[in-house]
């Protein structure tokens, strides 16, 4: 691949096709998380971990399943691929930081953006998966970070009763969406 | 088994109290048709799961029941995806990826839990059919919307006083966001004082929640 189809693919799964707020995935994820911006990125760097690993993975076992002519239980085998790598990561997080993963299991296992990436790289090839898979998981943490830095900053006095809470999150949402548009 | 009341329509929706399944409301609902075929293999795949959640409740502890519960929404994912390449196809393309990501649907993991919870299976089924339904609604009516305001058309056919005044098709991601909490501002805005949709916190999956709540008690 050349650097310039490299850089497309990354920036574009930042900008152009962020999975958040241009495909809707994980959106419900990323809203339940927290809205301190520290602790936002840090999940969407781990969600950007497991997404790299589970699509290179995914890319393997949807090789053998295509060759085999089992390509139709590619959604399937994602998920148990999803499942094996949140499991594995947990079981090394246990072991480096004595701690589990707890609360963000879910978070990362339950992520419709992980599926969604595993699913539309599958036969794209390894270096176009490792790239997209890069590219959209940097788009997962930059939209955490800028969610929850737009979230911090919403005083809820200032927002009519019926728009507080999850409206005027979605409407923030639209915003960031909006801006992200004019990258297209 | 139908008698589905306005409030347990309203104040317990499962996408306006929680935001379970809003991936699929604000990824399928940019046209009527995809919505409702949408919403049909959702309930279709809620409805399994939770009579199956509350067949296992015995068997399955509450640790592995996330796992166990995503690898049978797989199947079933799988199979509703071959049904529809084989028979609707144009419903297929439409839906594009987002009856795979189904499969880790909050809306189903949340009514899986509660089942595993319930009693007797008469009222699994009740509760499921009344989540579904509820779901469809709210799917149905944002879609609506932004087919109106978005295509100028419903079900397809356009609508002739919208034809110079439709938004187009530059506006559709953001128009998702926007139409969902419009409708969702409007329930809290009729129902207000209701204690699912009070608060701004009140939004976390039922699956999510005791993480949300561990961080937030970190915070």
């Amino acid at each position: 691949m050349t650097f310039k189809e490299i850089m497309a693919l990354i920036l574009g799964g930042i900008l152009v096709n962020n999975f958040v707020f241009e495909k809707y995935l994980g959106f419900a994820s990323l809203y339940g998380i927290s809205k301190k911006e520290s602790k936002m990125a840090v999940t969407g760097l781990a969600v950007a971990l497991v997404m790299v690993v589970s699509a290179l993975v995914n890319q393997l076992v949807a090789g053998l399943l295509a060759a085999n002519g089992l390509a139709h239980f590619g959604t399937l085998a994602a998920v148990i691929v999803i499942l094996l790598v949140v499991y594995l990561f947990a079981f090394i997080a246990k072991l480096i930081k004595k701690e589990s993963l707890g609360a963000y299991f879910p978070v990362i296992a339950l992520n419709s953006a992980v599926l969604g990436l595993c699913v539309e790289t599958a036969t794209t090839g390894l270096a176009g998966s490792f790239f997209t898979a890069l590219g959209v998981g940097l788009g997962f943490a930059f939209g955490c970070f800028i969610f929850a830095g737009v979230m911090g900053r919403i005083d809820m006095r200032h927002v009519p009763k019926a728009f507080r809470g999850l409206p005027v999150s979605l409407l923030a949402a639209a915003i960031v969406s909006m801006a992200l548009v004019a990258f297209k | 088994m139908l008698n589905i009341k306005l409030r347990t329509a309203i104040g317990e929706n499962p996408m306006l109290v929680m935001l379970l399944g809003v991936c699929p409301a604000l990824a399928v609902t940019a046209e009527l048709k995809s919505a409702v075929w949408m919403a049909a293999a959702v309930a279709a795949l809620v409805i399994v799961t939770a009579i199956f959640a509350w067949a296992t409740r015995a068997l399955v502890s509450d640790a592995w029941r996330i796992p166990v519960i995503l690898i049978l929404l797989a199947g079933l994912v799988t199979a509703v995806q071959l049904l529809m390449q084989a028979y609707l196809p144009d419903v297929y393309t439409a839906l594009g990826l987002y009856p795979a990501a189904a499969a880790v649907s909050l809306l189903v993991f949340g009514e899986a839990e509660r089942a595993a919870r319930l009693g007797n299976i008469g009222t699994v089924i009740k509760s499921s059919i009344v989540t579904c339904v509820c779901f469809a609604l709210v799917l149905c009516i944002t879609a609506a919307i932004r087919e109106i305001l978005c295509l100028g058309s419903i079900w397809g056919t356009g609508l002739e006083f919208m034809a110079n005044v439709k938004f187009g098709t530059g506006a559709y991601t953001a128009m998702g966001f926007i139409v969902l909490a419009l409708v969702l501002a409007l329930v809290k805005a009729v129902l207000p004082g209701k204690a699912p949709l009070t608060g701004e916190d009140s939004a976390c999956a039922a699956v999510l929640s005791q993480g949300c709540e561990m961080l937030e008690k970190e915070d």
